[in-house]
């Protein structure tokens, strides 16, 4: 390789680097969810039943919000109306730019495709699918011709590139986070919603998986919505939130 | 940095105001996964998908189908062709065009263009002399080459001797004469007899003769001769009586398009026959068995439907997970279903070519063991039978499996945060409409009998139900009981009151089928066997004369020989009904037309006969004095005679009209005398009548025809044995096919009660983990589970058993028209094979239960 194209490969990466933080530092105040007197109510045989009341909540691009409360409160619900994955009963929500509400199911998969990660407590690997396949699902339903190399790539960074033709089943718990870590990131998403993703782990693999989804946020800049009970991995966020009876408090 | 990375960090986060529907739209749109993507999605899918025991359940149930729908229409279509062509041995042909002058060239030169094979007969009376002068009256037929065409002729060199295959058409200058000649003009083989201007020599006495069936009361003993010699003959002037016929087969559709050409054609004094038109007894045996072939595959399919719904019903579970998943990560509804969908179509592709392969297989196999039983090679299928076993996958997937996977996958997406959500079920109303419809398409396609297809599904249905309610109330019934003993046995059914009652549901209906197979089996077909009796007639006398009657009554005791009744016969036509003249207004069909353009046998009796069963209307007083009829039902509904219609006959110079007093059905296959028309004696007897007999005799026939011929030389003996030889054949061969294709339905219902016991195996799992955490040993889990499936067996058999009796009593007597006759044994049977094969297959389902450790199975479950 010559000089003058090692040198241009420098300054081209170098070059990249300033685009992205001055991007990222362009958009870390912008909102990437603002959702306005969300409400969900369920009807039971009992009658009306207010599980989330008249939530406010603005997420900035790059920003980390820990959701924290008892069991029962509302966080998960208010996780899956936050990534339209659940419609809710009344108010207005915006994902990423797109009015959430406005749209239907189908219309909220469109605006989460390629832009947003999940990570699960419960891991949500596909059990007939190896670790590879499963992080590259994303990829492959965002269209991306290229999804095996990136998911093989990405089990490199969370430490299972051995391991990638291995079934969910072939995995431990920790490592099959590991997986749910990578594929949450191998699409490169603008926001990343975690829903007790160390609940299901001990702590030594909870505190791996918490330093690896983490540390690969930071790299990316993606913003975080997380849902947990863990004090401590609540303490690492911008803001920790606290939901209480489906009031956001 | 990946230049994904790159590309990602380049686009902001749009800052202000939110994107339009049109335009997440559009984006949506934009980035829907291509069909080349849901392709490998759905292939890697089904790839490691084939190792979960619902997989193997549904491929297995559809290549069961497809194997049963094709190795049935394989065969079946070999068999018919088989069938057929001996059928056609009854008419020397697959069809044949009659007609009273010689037949014109314009149908020679379609027979031609359509490379029929034909064969010239001509057929008229006459009479034969021999050297002494002696004379008797004859039904000549001269043959041209190739006759005949389906069939053979067989001769014996000596007086009702052994008798073989005739190689050709009697040579110039011979004649082939019937037995019955011999008594009257004293002649054996190379005697010299005179016909016409010509004198010819017997060269062999006619044991059998292919196309005689047809209209045997009228013929006079037959003498056979060549064709060449019937100019020289000058028996056949202008004006002479004959019929002219053209045989004609063809090895492809020649002979439909024939059909067609001569239909459209119209010509009166055409008369044209196929198989399909000859008697009523082949007609209606080959009837029988391509139902009974239909039927046997239904089941089978029916059963695989079944198998199909259970697996369906655990796959949906699974694909709820997935399809929640990849909406989840952006994939829209449309997308995950056209997953569903490609996987679905990769499973009917996969199992209608293995399913195709082992029913081409089966048939071969088949075939080669039915070889012997057919006198000739069977021929090669068509392909046809490969368009149904495709159909039937594909048909069997979108009944039974597609509408509740396609609801799996457009489940609810907050399923991945929320797994203790119920499973999205589809409407029961869509469930239930798409089987039904899959149902009654593949029972009508398979039976060709819609009735018998509607039939079956409503037998579906209400069986289904009447399971359902039964197991729920026992279900309820659970709650309530005390006994510790029973308890124990019942706690299983209390705690999976939905799964239980569908498990018990399924494994009566897999019972059901395989006890209604065994009643099949021994009943049906020994009852079908049973239409053609073992003393079955194997002689007709014709002709007695009304004065001869007594001493002929007489003859027949003397030798100890069991005769039907002397019936009285006349000839007579259907001129009019009620006062409507019969074809004024056109034919109801050819039948119709034929039946009634031409005389046929009228006979009168004044009771009415046990072996005739009245089915509308009532048998006369036998003193009446008024002029009743007695119609046969097919004939009444085919001519469109309907009860107190007066009908009105022209016999001889007479006519005699008479009420349509009643309506019977006639087992024609029993081959005794029987009559579409028989009259009251008051309107018919006094007519000019002969008398006709069916009679047995065993042993050596010759004495007794000619002593008959010696004491009755009016009288015709026409033995009809080697006829009824024919048709028992094919009957048992038809029996022999259903019993094989059986073996599918039986497979079939095997599948179903391992479908059943897996549809639970996973809540088994489950409770089996959370019980052993509990401190309960492998030892009570094991004994539970096996007081629990031995109730549940007890339960399906009792069920199963009861109403496949009924079941089996509704075809056979309403649809087959058959007697059923109840066997306890299978009953019991049933019952017993309930509890022992539903404990073993669920015993040996759950050893993985048992074996599996608490914590891996609570971890899956999380």
């Amino acid at each position: 390789m010559g000089k003058f194209t090692l040198g241009f490969l420098i300054l081209n990466f170098m070059l990249s680097i300033c685009a992205n933080s001055i991007l990222n530092q362009g958009t870390r105040y912008m909102n990437v969810i603002e959702a306005r007197q969300l409400a969900k109510h369920v009807t039971t045989s009992e009658g009306d039943l207010a599980i989330l009341q008249s939530v406010d909540f603005t997420l900035n691009a790059g920003e980390v919000v820990a959701i924290v409360g008892p069991s029962g409160s509302g966080k998960s619900t208010l996780l899956a109306l936050l990534a339209g994955l659940d419609s809710a009963s009344s108010g207005q929500m915006d994902l990423l730019g797109a009015a959430l509400h406005t749209l239907d199911e189908d219309g909220r998969a469109a605006v989460r495709a390629g832009q947003v990660g999940f990570v699960f407590q419960s891991f949500q690997l596909l059990p007939g699918l190896t670790a590879v396949e499963n992080v590259m699902l994303p990829l492959e339903l965002a269209g991306a011709a290229d999804a095996r190399e990136r998911a093989a790539e990405q089990l490199q960074k969370v430490g299972l590139g051995e391991r990638q033709h291995h079934l969910p089943s072939q995995l431990s718990g920790g490592e099959q986070q590991r997986v749910a870590v990578a594929r949450a990131f191998v699409v490169e998403p603008k926001v990343l919603f975690a829903d007790e993703p160390t609940g299901n782990l001990d702590r030594a693999s909870g505190d791996m998986i918490v330093e690896l989804m983490f540390s690969m946020r930071a790299e990316r800049g993606c913003a975080l919505v997380l849902v947990t009970h863990d004090q401590r991995l609540a303490e690492r966020c911008d803001r920790v939130l606290t939901m209480d009876g489906g009031v956001l408090q | 940095m990946s230049t994904a990375e790159s590309e990602g960090a380049a686009q902001p986060v749009k800052a202000a105001g939110s994107a339009s529907v049109a335009e997440v739209k559009a984006a949506g749109s934009a980035s829907a996964t291509s069909l080349r993507t849901e392709f490998t999605l759905a292939l890697r899918q089904l790839r490691r998908e084939f190792r979960l025991s619902e997989y193997l359940v549904l491929i297995f149930a559809l290549i069961l189908s497809v194997a049963a729908v094709t190795s049935v229409g394989f065969f079946a279509n070999r068999v018919e062709r088989a069938m057929a062509s001996q059928a056609a041995t009854l008419l020397a042909a697959d069809a044949v065009v009659s007609s009273p002058s010689a037949i014109g060239t314009e149908v020679r030169d379609k027979a031609d263009e359509l490379s029929l094979s034909t064969s010239e007969v001509i057929e008229f009376p006459s009479v034969i002399l021999n050297e002494a002068g002696d004379t008797s009256l004859v039904a000549v037929k001269a043959t041209g080459e190739g006759y005949p065409l389906r069939g053979e002729v067989r001769l014996s060199e000596k007086l009702y001797g052994t008798d073989r295959a005739a190689a050709a058409v009697p040579a110039a200058g011979e004649v082939w004469v019937d037995p019955r000649i011999a008594g009257t003009l004293q002649i054996d083989v190379g005697s010299v007899l005179y016909l016409g201007d010509l004198e010819v020599t017997v060269a062999g006495f006619i044991a059998f003769e292919p196309d005689r069936s047809g209209g045997v009361f009228q013929m006079a003993p037959r003498v056979m001769m060549s064709m060449q010699d019937l100019p020289e003959s000058g028996l056949l002037g202008d004006g002479s009586r004959a019929r002219y016929r053209l045989l004609m087969t063809s090895e492809g559709d020649g002979i439909d398009q024939f059909s067609d050409w001569i239909e459209a054609k119209d010509d009166a004094n055409l008369r044209y026959s196929t198989v399909e038109d000859g008697s009523p007894a082949v007609r209606s045996a080959l009837v029988n068995a391509r139902r009974f072939l239909g039927l046997a595959a239904a089941v089978a399919v029916l059963l695989s439907g079944a198998a199909v719904a259970l697996a369906a019903r655990q796959i949906a579970e699974r694909d709820m997970d997935t399809g929640a998943l990849m909406r989840a990560f952006g994939a829209n509804s449309r997308s995950v279903i056209r997953i569903v969908l490609i996987r679905l179509a990769l499973l009917a592709l996969m199992a209608a070519v293995l399913g195709s392969i082992i029913g081409f297989i089966a048939q071969t196999a088949l075939a080669g063991l039915l070889t012997q039983f057919f006198q000739t090679e069977l021929p090669q299928p068509t392909l046809a039978p490969l368009i149904g076993g495709i159909s039937c996958a594909a048909l069997a997937l979108a009944g039974f499996c597609l509408p509740v996977i396609s609801r799996a996958a457009t489940a609810p997406v907050i399923r991945v945060l929320r797994r203790d959500l119920p499973l999205a079920q589809p409407s029961i109303w869509i469930v239930v409409a798409s089987a039904l419809v899959a149902m009654l398409v593949l029972l009508t396609w398979l039976t060709h009998d819609i009735r018998l297809g509607a039939l079956l599904i409503i037998g579906v249905v209400a069986v289904v139900s009447m399971l359902w309610l039964i197991a729920r109330g026992l279900v309820a019934l659970a709650s309530r009981v005390k006994s510790p003993s029973l308890r124990r046995a019942l706690e299983g059914l209390r705690r999976r009151p939905g799964s239980i009652s569908l498990q018990i549901s399924a494994f009566s209906v897999g019972l059901l089928a395989l006890l209604l197979l065994a009643i099949i089996r021994t009943d049906v077909l020994n009852t079908w066997q049973r239409q053609i009796p073992k003393d079955a007639p194997n002689f007709f006398m014709i002709n007695i004369q009304p004065q001869d009657v007594p001493a002929m009554t007489d003859f027949l005791t003397a030798r100890d020989i069991s005769s039907d009744a002397l019936y009285p016969m006349i000839r007579g036509r259907l001129e009019s009904i009620n006062d409507s003249k019969v074809g004024e207004a056109g034919y109801k069909n050819e039948r119709m037309r034929r039946m009634t353009e031409r005389d046929f046998n009228l006979s009168y009796q004044a009771a009415a006969r046990a072996d005739n069963e009245i089915v509308a209307g009532e048998w006369w007083p036998a003193d009446t004095t008024e002029s009743f009829f007695s119609v046969e039902e097919e004939f009444a509904e085919e001519t469109g005679i309907k009860l107190g219609d007066t009908l009105q006959f022209k016999i001889a110079d007479r006519t005699v009209s008479g009420e349509v007093k009643n309506l019977r059905a006639v087992e024609w296959e029993s081959f005794a005398v029987n009559f579409f028309v028989v009259g009251s004696p008051a309107a018919l007897e006094g007519l000019p009548a002969s008398f006709v007999t069916s009679l047995r005799v065993d042993g050596d026939h010759s004495d007794f025809v000619r002593d008959a011929v010696k004491d009755f030389p009016s009288v015709t003996v026409i033995e009809i044995g080697k006829m009824i030889e024919r048709v028992t054949g094919i009957l048992d061969r038809a029996a022999l096919a259903v019993q094989y294709v059986f073996i599918f339905t039986l497979l079939a219902g095997v599948l179903v009660l391992v479908a059943a016991v897996l549809a639970t195996r996973r809540e088994r799992f489950h409770e089996a983990a959370i019980l052993r955490t509990l401190g309960a040993s492998r030892r009570y889990l094991s004994a539970s589970m096996s007081r629990e499936f031995i109730l549940i067996g007890l339960l399906a058999g009792l069920m199963g058993s009861t109403i496949a009796a009924a079941v089996a009593w509704a075809m056979i007597e309403l649809v087959m028209d058959l007697d059923y006759r109840f066997n306890p044994v299978i009953w019991l049977a049933g019952t017993l094979l309930g509890v022992i094969a539903i404990w073993i297959a669920g015993v040996i389902a759950s050893r993985p239960v048992l074996r599996q450790s608490p914590l891996a199975v609570i971890r899956s479950q999380v």
